[in-house]
């Protein structure tokens, strides 16, 4: 649960570049794979929340987009 | 073509379609984009419980600088109302019939996309929540039920519609983010609505 505490967390401006260096890996590492990789089983245990790779991707987008109509 | 090919699961000659024990094909890709949706429908319940109807369609607003602030936001009965618009495209766009999906007419000026969405302050202006609301799960399973019989072929063709066509170059794209990304990025508004009107998280 987020707290009204500034100290209790990094810098918004770290956070945002922390989030846009770790999307654009994930985006890199995406490019980087063929169809028959995308539709393998997830490294780890996904716990039934996503049935392969590509839908972790879909899921990722799935995510964000709840958290920027937070925002929006 | 911007969904990958699946590797032959059950001897299917092009490793796009998996059998079923009756002989019929069923969509791999559309499966994952359909449970997603289903649970996106899910999330959509858990978030309507709880608000007012008189409350519904109306604006938060605090005091800033001794003045009252309306926000100007979405409010939830806006929002399903949006969203209930879209399942019968999305199911027209597949070449399914999306005529009994289809919200009333008059929403649509109302409700559109770029519509503005207005504090309803005596409650005159858009239809209830609870028919708005009505109407998006009616049309959400009616499309998810027609979707479900569909290959996942379909997934790489165009769609039919040409404002469609212009912001998702397949039904590929149209489908998991109309049935997926659209109504989470309103779900997230729906729940900072919420907050602001004092209910609890909803997850």
């Amino acid at each position: 649960m987020p707290v009204e505490d500034d100290s209790a967390y990094p810098a918004f401006e770290d956070i945002q570049l922390s989030f846009e260096r770790s999307l654009d890996e994930v985006m890199a590492v995406a490019k980087s794979m063929n169809d028959e990789g995308l539709a393998r089983e997830t490294d780890q245990d996904a716990h039934g929340f996503v049935k392969d790779k590509l839908d972790s991707l879909a899921k990722l987008a799935w995510h964000e987009s709840w958290h920027e109509g937070q925002l929006a | 073509m911007w969904f990958p090919t699946v590797p032959s699961q059950r001897g299917s000659p092009d490793g796009l379609h998996l059998s079923t024990h009756s002989g019929n094909t069923m969509g791999i890709h559309l499966d994952w984009i359909l449970a997603g949706a289903q649970r996106t429908r899910g999330l959509t319940e858990k978030l309507l419980a709880g608000i007012s109807s008189s409350e519904a369609a109306r604006k938060p607003r605090f005091e800033k600088n001794g003045a009252a602030l309306v926000v100007d936001t979405n409010h939830p009965t806006f929002i399903m109302g949006h969203l209930s618009l879209y399942p019968s495209r999305v199911m027209m766009n597949f070449g399914l019939d999306g005529a009994a999906a289809a919200a009333p007419e008059a929403w649509t000026e109302l409700l559109k996309a770029g519509a503005p969405c207005v504090d309803d302050v005596l409650g005159t202006l858009y239809p209830s929540l609870a028919v708005v609301s009505e109407q998006y799960f009616r049309a959400t399973d009616l499309c998810l039920a027609g979707l479900a019989k569909i290959d996942d072929a379909k997934l790489s063709e165009p769609p039919v519609d040409e404002r469609m066509r212009t912001n998702f170059p397949t039904l590929g794209y149209a489908a998991v983010f109309m049935l997926n990304n659209h109504v989470m990025l309103h779900m997230g508004q729906l729940s900072a609505w919420r907050r602001c009107y004092g209910l609890p998280s909803a997850l």
